[in-house]
């Protein structure tokens, strides 16, 4: 009796852990709990080449310098990246900075919380950049999240929200992007 | 057989779920002057999820009251070229416990430019975050929440409404 008041015993106690770990597995897989915002983006791409195709500049840049921008109730982060490699076709001379503009950052005791699968610059880091020109004087990410790679130890790494991206660039050496997006613009 | 079901009763996770895990247990409320050029398309943004909120007999529903007590605060304002036409959110946690509080803002810098019917259904689809729907991330699902954006959702595919996958979602939630 004692023996099989013990299994059970024994039984429950596995179950509770296995039920705990599929609790906790459950958990980690829903959304971060970080405050977020949703938005509805101006622009998306659904291939690589289409968002290839659509940009103003396709560069390799490490940000140098950041600076915050209030606009209404929102704050902004304008962050300057100097270009270390030109991979589009429209002429860039090499240490050219450009202003990216992105949503979410701290000013004055005001923040503004990050866009939901935006990957936000961070200084000193080097990324790939897909940029369009705006009508002032930034640029802008491709597709609001979609236009944005790390660049990490001479490799492309695409965050896991990139679908197609991910599949196709990611994990590849920049050389080897280099000549798919120049495959890509040889028609062009 | 009784692990399993234990499991089932004790883990609220949807994994197939787009929902952000937090909801409105009373019904939310907001304020938009008559005279904003928005108003008429935050309100049939209100008036298309009410419809949903009616069918699948939620005990919220969307209401438009005075300013002072509104608990979602609306925001029509010129951003500048940001990349995004408008943005909704609800708190003080997105992904959890109950809302008290939300916001749409409205990027008047690119949304100005575009049709009544394109404004109404962005407007639609900001009130679906407000109420705790998320992003649909499949392009094969029809959804005027899909995470490409109006682009696509309405551009592309003419959604301007809640569509049978978004009642579902609600349907989740309420």
């Amino acid at each position: 009796m004692n023996t099989i008041k013990l299994k059970s015993n024994r039984e429950l106690i596995f179950i509770l852990l296995a039920s705990t770990i599929l609790v906790l597995s459950g958990c980690s897989m829903s959304k971060s709990s970080q405050q977020i915002n949703s938005v509805d983006w101006t622009d998306h791409y659904n291939t690589v080449d289409e968002m290839t195709r659509n940009s103003d500049y396709i560069i390799i840049a490490r940000v140098s310098n950041q600076r915050y921008e209030e606009r209404h109730d929102l704050v902004f982060t304008l962050s300057e990246v100097t270009v270390v490699k030109n991979i589009g076709l429209k002429p860039i001379p090499e240490n050219q900075k450009f202003t990216v503009l992105q949503t979410g950052g701290i000013s004055n005791g005001i923040e503004t919380n990050p866009i939901e699968d935006v990957l936000m610059l961070k200084n000193n880091n080097t990324y790939l950049l897909f940029l369009r020109e705006t009508n002032e004087s930034y640029v802008i990410l491709m597709g609001g999240f979609q236009g944005i790679a790390s660049i990490i130890n001479g490799k492309v790494s695409f965050p896991d929200n990139h679908s197609f991206s991910k599949n196709q660039l990611d994990q590849i050496p920049v050389s080897d992007l280099e000549y798919t997006i120049s495959y890509i613009l040889k028609d062009q | 057989m009784f692990s399993l079901l234990f499991v089932m009763l004790i883990n609220p996770i949807q994994t197939n779920a787009d929902v952000f895990g937090g909801k409105w247990t009373s019904s939310p409320t907001y304020y938009l002057s008559t005279s904003n050029a928005y108003y008429s398309n935050i309100s049939a943004g209100a008036s298309r999820w009410n419809t949903q909120l009616s069918a699948i007999s939620a005990n919220i529903n969307i209401q438009y009251v005075g300013a002072i007590s509104a608990s979602i605060s609306v925001n029509t304002f010129s951003y500048g070229s940001t990349g995004w036409n408008a943005m909704g959110s609800s708190g003080p946690v997105l992904t959890s416990g109950t809302y008290t509080y939300g916001n749409i803002k409205i990027n008047t810098s690119y949304m100005d430019s575009y049709s009544i019917t394109k404004k109404s259904a962005i407007c639609t689809h900001e009130w679906g975050h407000v109420l705790g729907i998320a992003h649909t991330m499949s392009a094969s699902i029809n959804s005027l929440m899909y995470y490409g954006g109006s682009s696509v959702y309405f551009d592309d595919w003419g959604i301007s409404s809640p569509t049978q996958y978004d009642k579902t979602q609600l349907n989740l939630i309420y």
